[in-house]
């Protein structure tokens, strides 16, 4: 693994604008731009993608000073491997965010053993019943010994 | 680096610390069997996973990677796929790729051990599965593998543990395949439901494939080594095997292997079992050229040849309902087997086995829109797909891909590890069979989320499985295997192959719980012949 330096604060400017096309937000998903956080979660995501620091300068040089979408279109096109960098970069970066995560109702970190009784219920409640009604759905031992010995 | 490097003298050596050679080590070791287990990798320390870092995601695509071109660990060999349609997962460590297996625990249909009979093709295996099964059995006991018995597609057989909760998901979609009147079955997991010897219950993280932090899982470093260890195995890690050594008379007698330091090292024995799996095996009887320029064990000039690799098909459903989809395990939370074997009409042989799993974290489902045109993936319709991560659910399918002699496993001398060994290059192209059924179970994965209400799908790019198959396949005629129905080479008759690579054919199921009941019979019957075999003077 590349250890990887600290993003320059040029660098976490091209992110961010990079981000906020990108990541534009929606009805229910908050807009990159407005993570009070976003350079301190640029600067883990970048710490752990571990990339070769000459490439990741050089890819985050390539973002355009004021992207857009036809102009990052266009970035993907001609550096494609640059541009899945960049943009695995802040995309990891933005899905670290405990408000993003939170917005998508996914939980963090908690451990949640199975209640004994779930699947109790779940197979009690005459599930497999159509499972046993269609049988086997492969040919059997019989039949395969039958086959090998015929 | 751990284990006594002095160690110069044993009954049995064991090359690789994956699941076949725990069970060797395990069963040969407890048999009163001095053995020295030499691998190249080195432990894992389950708290060390990425899982409960914020950044696993993104660790799990450098360096916790499931890839060796991407993880490029020292551990890792060069691995050429230029002229490979597949990118296999592997890893080289205490446990192998059951480090990162998702742990679906299955057994190979009666039918994957007679593809000559029941469908004319390929070879058959010199055993069935009856003769396997007893040791299925034993092992689902040891490691406590959790699930339903009674499933109609199987001959009968039971878990030792009960199986997990098929969650929302899980009975959403069983609903769907129960009103198209397909086969589904709860999942089978080796992974503990309830606190099993060194190992605690499943907290239900859903990141088995990315390694357990908690060690809810049996990777064979917990579920096997343990055991192994206590029973006297000697395990030594950052051990490199270079090759394995013969005497005059063509028996094995050793191996040379290399430490981290770079430092050579000679090991004698009376018997050699080697367990690299797919690609490991033949790529170290390949490197062993002492006696012969073809290698160790390949007068059938078949060592590294017919190499399989069930590529995995996968299509992800999206739902209005809340599926928790962040419950695992993952783990398969249920299983079908309607498309597992052949049916004619269906234009291919055999099948894949589908699992249903929940996706692995928000940008494994964002993965789904990488074939996507910049304006149908970025802004708003990523924000989109992203908000169903919790109500999302991914079938995946393992492809029965069959055996080509010209799919092989070769060196590769223009790439060197870290010991200065020849690197591995793949040759490896799908065949129109299993292209075929790629495109069919797609279709039949996109109609079953459909059946249980999904709302969109989005069938995923073909990715690799870590399944490595066939390079040193089993059989009864020395011109057409390597070793025979009990594992042991048919130039060798002191070397033995506990892995994958003995496969025959793939089967259309994970393989793990298949290596691992072979090698515990390989392992009991080199045990219970010892009195017989021939060693080394």
């Amino acid at each position: 693994m590349t250890m990887s330096a600290p993003l320059s604060r040029e660098q976490l400017g091209s992110l961010r604008a990079l981000a906020s096309v990108l990541l534009p937000g929606s009805a229910d998903s908050l807009p990159a731009g407005s993570l009070a956080d976003l350079d301190d979660l640029l600067q883990h995501a970048a710490a752990a993608m571990g990339n070769d620091p000459s490439d990741l300068a050089t890819a985050t040089a390539a973002i355009p000073a004021r992207p857009t979408r036809d102009s990052l279109s266009a970035l993907a096109d001609a550096d494609p491997a640059g541009f899945d960098m960049v943009s695995l970069l802040i995309v990891g970066a933005y899905f670290m965010s405990p408000a993003v995560l939170s917005s998508l109702g996914l939980p963090t970190g908690d451990r949640r053993p199975a209640d004994r009784e779930q699947v109790v219920d779940e197979l009690d409640s005459g599930i497999l019943d159509a499972v046993f009604d269609r049988g086997c759905p492969v040919r059997t031992l019989d039949e395969v010994n039958a086959r090998s010995a015929s | 680096m751990t284990g006594d490097l002095s160690i110069d003298r044993c009954d049995v050596l064991v090359v690789g610390a994956g699941p076949g050679g725990a069970v060797a080590a395990h069963t040969l070791a407890k048999r009163g069997f001095s053995v020295v287990c030499l691998e190249q990798g080195d432990w894992v320390n389950p708290q060390d996973m990425p899982g409960t870092k914020p950044e696993f995601e993104l660790l799990t695509r450098g360096e916790w990677s499931v890839w060796p071109n991407e993880r490029k660990g020292r551990a890792d060999y060069p691995l050429n796929v230029t002229d490979a349609d597949a990118d296999p997962i592997m890893f080289n460590g205490v446990g192998g790729g059951s480090v990162f297996y998702g742990a679906h625990w299955m057994r190979l249909l009666p039918s994957d051990f007679r593809v000559r009979s029941v469908d004319g093709v390929c070879d058959d295996w010199p055993i069935g599965y009856e003769d396997l099964a007893p040791y299925y059995d034993e092992v689902d006991k040891f490691i406590g593998v959790s699930g339903l018995g009674g499933d109609p597609a199987y001959p009968e057989h039971d878990y030792p543990l009960p199986p997990h909760p098929i969650g929302p998901g899980g009975m959403q979609m069983a609903r769907g395949m129960n009103a198209l009147g397909w086969h589904w079955w709860p999942g089978s997991n080796a992974i503990p439901s309830a606190a099993f010897k060194n190992m605690g219950q499943c907290v239900r993280w859903g990141l088995c494939e990315r390694g357990c932090p908690v060690g809810a899982k049996a990777s064979f470093d917990l579920a096997y080594w343990p055991h192994a260890t206590a029973s006297g195995a000697k395990l030594v890690t950052g051990a490199r095997v270079a090759r394995i050594t013969v005497d005059q008379r063509g028996l094995a007698n050793g191996a040379i292997w290399v430490d981290v330091q770079g430092v050579e090292h000679r090991i004698e024995t009376n018997a050699v079992v080697v367990a690299g799996n797919g690609i490991g095996t033949p790529r170290l009887l390949l490197m062993s050229d002492d006696h012969n320029p073809d290698g160790l064990a390949n007068s059938s000039g078949l060592v590294g040849k017919n190499l399989m690799l069930h590529p995995v098909n996968s299509v992800l459903g999206t739902y209005e309902e809340e599926l928790a989809a962040w419950y695992g395990p993952a783990g398969q939370l249920i299983y079908s087997l309607e498309f597992a074997d052949t049916d004619p009409a269906r234009g291919f042989l055999r099948g894949a086995k589908w699992a249903l799993m929940p996706p692995l974290g928000v940008l494994h489902v964002l993965d789904h829109l990488q074939e996507h045109s910049f304006a149908e993936k970025w802004g708003v319709p990523l924000h989109e797909l992203a908000a169903y991560t919790g109500r999302s659910m991914i079938w995946s399918g393992v492809i029965d891909d069959l055996p080509q002699e010209s799919n092989a496993v070769v060196l590769d001398h223009s790439a060197t590890d870290s010991s200065g060994l020849p690197g591995v290059k793949l040759n490896y192209r799908r065949d129109h069979n299993a292209d075929r059924m790629v495109e069919f179970m797609n279709a039949r994965m996109v109609e079953a989320h459909e059946a249980a209400g999904a709302t969109r799908t989005l069938t995923a790019p073909l990715t690799e499985s870590g399944h490595l198959l066939g390079t040193a396949r089993m059989g009864s005629d020395p011109r057409t295997s390597v070793v025979d129905a009990w594992g042991r080479s048919h130039d060798v008759p002191n070397l033995f192959i506990v892995d994958g690579s003995v496969m025959v054919t793939g089967g259309s199921v994970n393989p793990t719980a298949t290596i691992a009941a072979m090698s515990l019979r390989t392992a009991t019957h080199v045990a219970d012949t010892a009195r017989d075999q021939r060693v080394p003077a």
